[in-house]
């Protein structure tokens, strides 16, 4: 082992320190919260305990439970379509000439504040001034109210994340691939075989630990999820898009009930921890550690 | 056939061109037109490009003060977060203890840790010690992402450098602490900028947490931009023209190191 | 609103939002002015406010704020096109229903009507204006929710009727933003909404339809004249003192000094704020001159009622539960009905955790 005992404590402890700090304090005071009356609006009850009340009040919400339905779509659909564009993307790119050159083009979508994506996107969505039903009209479709009912308005917020995001996934694919040993596929073209079992057998289990980094990276983004939505709906219509993020935001800043919020954070902490937790069983063990 | 494969592709290329940078054409046209033609359907494709947008955002609004906000945030938070995690991820990286795989999977989690859960037991205490709309709060804040993200993202750079050459140094009578310094830290240099320049971008584009936390004194320029949605309407032409100018550093920078950019998402999976 | 809740103390003063007057001044973040008004009125003070506004700011019979911005519903339609299809001005929501189909030409993606019908408090400001005009209100005289009422939900669906058949197909996505930007591109040809409208649809740089635009009272609805129920959409923001400040005084005469009426008339000709609170800046020339449609507003003024929304703590709250229900309603998902019900639930849930409905 290359380092003492010492330096490893010289080099690792200030860090931990500060991590204790902005990870273990809000995780114990979130608790203790949840388990209060605490309303930033109504001081004169002050913050009294009340149990497992706030939980109680949550578990009975068909709006919560709602939430976190939404955000699984967000989690499960946006990623999954994400995944797959990106994917193809990688490949096409991977197989056209040159194909690094148009990269950067790639990185701007991500790169652009993701607020001023939202309110582009706002208008871009709007059934009279919005650009994508002025084409629509044009080759003579039906245009659609991508924002305004609730099925739909659904679909197009995870549009607009599949345009932020795919190239992220597109990115760390494409360069997955590009480091690719050529060996396995020299011997697979000569044994004749088709596209399809390259792919099963050669591509994806090559590419899998990159794969299922890309899907973490994206899923807790996805389950972390407010910015855009916030600026295209805050949840609307109805609550056809309120995520939890949305949700618990509206019941901590908008409401002030920092009781019920801090119940609604720890159900997310647990929830997300649930899923690293059997997500890093899957990625191989050499991945992590 | 392989010629008509290749058309294809092109095809494709450019129909994903197009899906991918037709918004932000149309931002960028929007920031040059007036309120009038930035919503006007049927869209108006030709017009004289104004600049008075970018002139009025410049110099009559806060945004330079946005901008600087924004600037001395993302720079101290990064600064912080690699000053302190990147001799933290080259520990973790050259010593081994038990349950080390638990702690790294905790470190990680820290990052996923939801945004709400975050911010009420914060928000809570700048209450209290009167911190709240100030840098210091966000810099605070911004370590919860950043900090964890550049130990993971520097360990995968130092697990890639061979040790044999910090061996060879000890060998030499340099103590490992110098090895660290001297040697691995030269040579993860490149992961270091890849590391930085990723921190700067989520902590420059990070909307929820300083919605929350600032309101003038140090208000970042996402709230800024969001607050274009004003009494008097979105001002399309403005709002676009900030933007513009708020991408436009983060992309130069995203740009040159595109190569350690890539490497880096991927959390050092890739070779 | 969240500075005031931070209880930093780092701001002295800051803009109340009237229907949250009752929840800051419960919380005790707010000042309350009455003292200060009797005892040290300087000669800034604006001694015309609109009394409706100063009534907006009032909880428990104290006063909390100065008006600083301030607006009433209004009628804003198509005088050109009202012209050409023979419609007379909508005296009764009925009215309102036919002007609106007759104005309605889908297939060229015009619409009679819009309105605000987004989730949040853009809706309810609205929306409940009109179940207001047809005898409908929040909370019943023992506080428990009223939205289920044959009034309410009369009105709820004649809200919901008009905007699902006359309005643009995303109308429920409609903040002010929308009804703003599509009547002044000309995409819609009457919309309900607040009276500072004015100083944007008859700007030439921001809007294609100037000079076109007629201004109305609203409608009547079936509950009684407009003398007994105006659909009011009332909306005032006030200049508070923060209940930390440590310069009451300095405070207070900041206070008067940027409500007082030379500010205001300063702000309206200088700065386009046409949400201003004092009657004779309204009523001056230079304003009047500047746009049309003023004596709509100062009439619209003496009908709107301030309590058309109940002043409670709970306001927040409950605003989202009703918002959020008739906005769904407006995607014709559901019925209005069926949203009133949900929308009970929620609001009668809120009223019970609040302590309302303890014996």
């Amino acid at each position: 082992m290359l380092l003492k005992k010492r330096s490893f404590y010289i080099l690792f402890l200030p860090a931990l320190v500060v991590l204790i700090g902005v990870a273990i304090f809000p995780f114990f005071a979130c608790i203790n919260n949840s388990l209060r009356f605490y309303d930033l609006t109504n001081p004169a009850k002050g913050t009294p305990y009340i149990g497992g009340t706030n939980y109680r009040l949550l578990f009975e919400d068909g709006r919560f439970w709602h939430s976190l339905l939404v955000t699984f779509y967000f989690v499960i659909f946006g990623v999954a379509v994400q995944l797959v564009l990106g994917y193809l993307m990688a490949s096409l790119l991977n197989g056209v000439e040159k194909g690094s050159l148009v990269l950067p083009f790639f990185l701007i979508p991500m790169v652009m504040t993701p607020v001023v994506v939202g309110l582009t996107w706002r208008l871009m969505y709007d059934h009279i001034l919005g650009i994508l039903n002025y084409f629509i009209r044009l080759i003579g479709m039906t245009p659609q109210p991508w924002l305004g009912t609730e099925s739909l308005a659904l679909f197009s917020i995870i549009l607009t994340d599949v345009w932020e995001w795919t190239p992220l996934i597109f990115l760390i694919l494409y360069s997955g691939m590009k480091a690719l040993p050529t060996e396995p596929y020299e011997a697979a073209t000569i044994d004749g075989a088709s596209i399809w079992q390259v792919l099963y057998r050669i591509t994806l289990p090559l590419l899998k630990p990159v794969i299922l980094v890309a899907i973490l990276l994206r899923a807790i983004d996805a389950f972390k999820w407010f910015d855009t939505i916030y600026i295209m709906t805050s949840g609307g219509p109805g609550v056809a898009t309120e995520s939890a993020s949305i949700y618990s935001y509206m019941i901590a800043f908008n409401f002030f009930n920092i009781g019920k919020g801090s119940a609604f954070s720890i159900i997310m902490i647990i929830l997300v921890n649930i899923f690293c937790m059997i997500f890093i069983k899957i990625i191989p063990e050499k991945e992590v550690a | 056939m392989i010629r008509k494969n290749k058309v294809v592709m092109f095809i494709l290329v450019g129909v994903l061109l197009v899906f991918f940078l037709f918004p932000v054409y149309w931002i960028v046209t929007m920031s040059l037109k007036t309120r009038i033609q930035a919503i006007s359907i049927p869209p108006v494709w030709f017009f004289k490009p104004l600049l008075k947008n970018y002139t009025k955002v410049l110099l009559e609004s806060a945004f330079p003060r946005n901008f600087l906000n924004s600037f001395i945030i993302s720079l101290s938070t990064v600064f912080l977060s690699v000053l302190l995690g990147t001799p933290a991820a080259y520990a973790l990286s050259r010593y081994n203890f038990r349950h080390k795989r638990d702690l790294l999977f905790w470190i990680l989690s820290t990052r996923f840790a939801p945004p709400i859960a975050v911010i009420i037991p914060f928000f809570l205490l700048f209450r209290d010690l009167k911190i709240l709309d100030s840098h210091l709060a966000l810099i605070i804040v911004y370590l919860t992402f950043n900090l964890s993200f550049i130990i993971w993202l520097m360990r995968g750079f130092f697990n890639e450098v061979p040790q044999e050459l910090e061996e060879a140094a000890l060998v030499d009578g340099t103590t490992d602490l110098g090895a660290f310094v001297r040697i691995a830290f030269p040579l993860a240099a490149p992961g270091i900028v890849a590391s930085t320049i990723l921190s700067f971008l989520f902590s420059w584009n990070e909307f929820f947490f300083a919605l929350i936390l600032t309101r003038k004194i140090a208000q970042t320029l996402p709230v800024a931009i969001s607050g274009y949605i004003g009494f008097m309407g979105i001002e399309w032409e403005n709002m676009s023209a900030a933007a513009v100018m708020a991408s436009i550093p983060i992309l130069v920078l995203a740009m040159i190191v595109q190569k350690y950019l890539v490497r880096g998402l991927t959390l050092g999976a890739i070779k | 609103m969240a500075d005031l809740a931070a209880k930093t103390g780092t701001y002295d003063i800051f803009l109340l939002d009237g229907w949250q007057t009752a929840r800051y001044a419960r919380a005790g973040y707010v000042a309350p002015l009455d003292d200060l008004l009797a005892n040290k009125k300087s000669k800034y003070y604006c001694e015309d406010f609109a009394p409706i506004f100063l009534d907006a700011l009032r909880y428990e019979g104290k006063l909390w704020g100065l008006p600083y911005y301030g607006h009433v519903g209004i009628l804003m339609y198509r005088k050109d096109q009202f012209t050409e299809k023979g419609i007379d001005v909508p005296k009764t929501t009925d009215d309102l229903m036919n002007a609106a189909a007759k104005l309605t030409d889908k297939a060229n993606n015009k619409f009679g009507m819009a309105m605000r019908a987004v989730k949040g408090e853009d809706n309810p400001i609205i929306s409940t204006s009109w179940t207001w005009v047809f005898g409908g209100q929040w909370l019943d005289k023992d506080m428990k929710p009223g939205v289920t009422s044959p009034e309410f939900i009369k009105g709820a669906t004649w809200f919901t009727d008009l905007l699902k058949n006359y309005g643009p197909p995303d109308v429920s996505r409609y903040s002010w933003l929308e009804v703003q930007n599509t009547f002044v591109t000309g995409n819609t040809s009457i919309i309900f909404d607040a009276s500072d409208f004015i100083g944007r649809i008859e700007d030439p740089t921001l809007s294609q339809i100037v000079g076109k635009i007629g201004y109305a009272l609203a409608p009547a609805g079936p509950f009684g004249p407009i003398t007994e129920r105006y659909p009011s959409h009332l909306f005032t923001a006030g200049m508070a003192i923060n209940a930390d400040s440590k310069n009451v005084d300095a405070s207070w005469l900041f206070l008067q000094w940027m409500t007082s009426k030379d500010i205001q008339m300063r702000t309206m000709m200088e700065g386009g704020n046409t949400g201003i609170a004092s009657l004779s800046a309204i009523a001056s020339d230079e304003y009047s001159k500047t746009y049309p449609g003023i004596p709509v507003i100062l009439e619209a003024l003496k009908l709107a009622n301030p309590n058309y929304m109940p002043h409670v703590p709970e306001y927040p709250e409950l605003c989202e539960a009703i918002g959020t229900q008739i906005s769904r309603a407006v995607t014709g998902e559901i019925t209005a009905e069926e949203a009133m019900k949900t929308a009970y639930d929620e609001m009668y849930k809120v009223m019970d955790q609040a302590g309302y409905y303890k014996k």
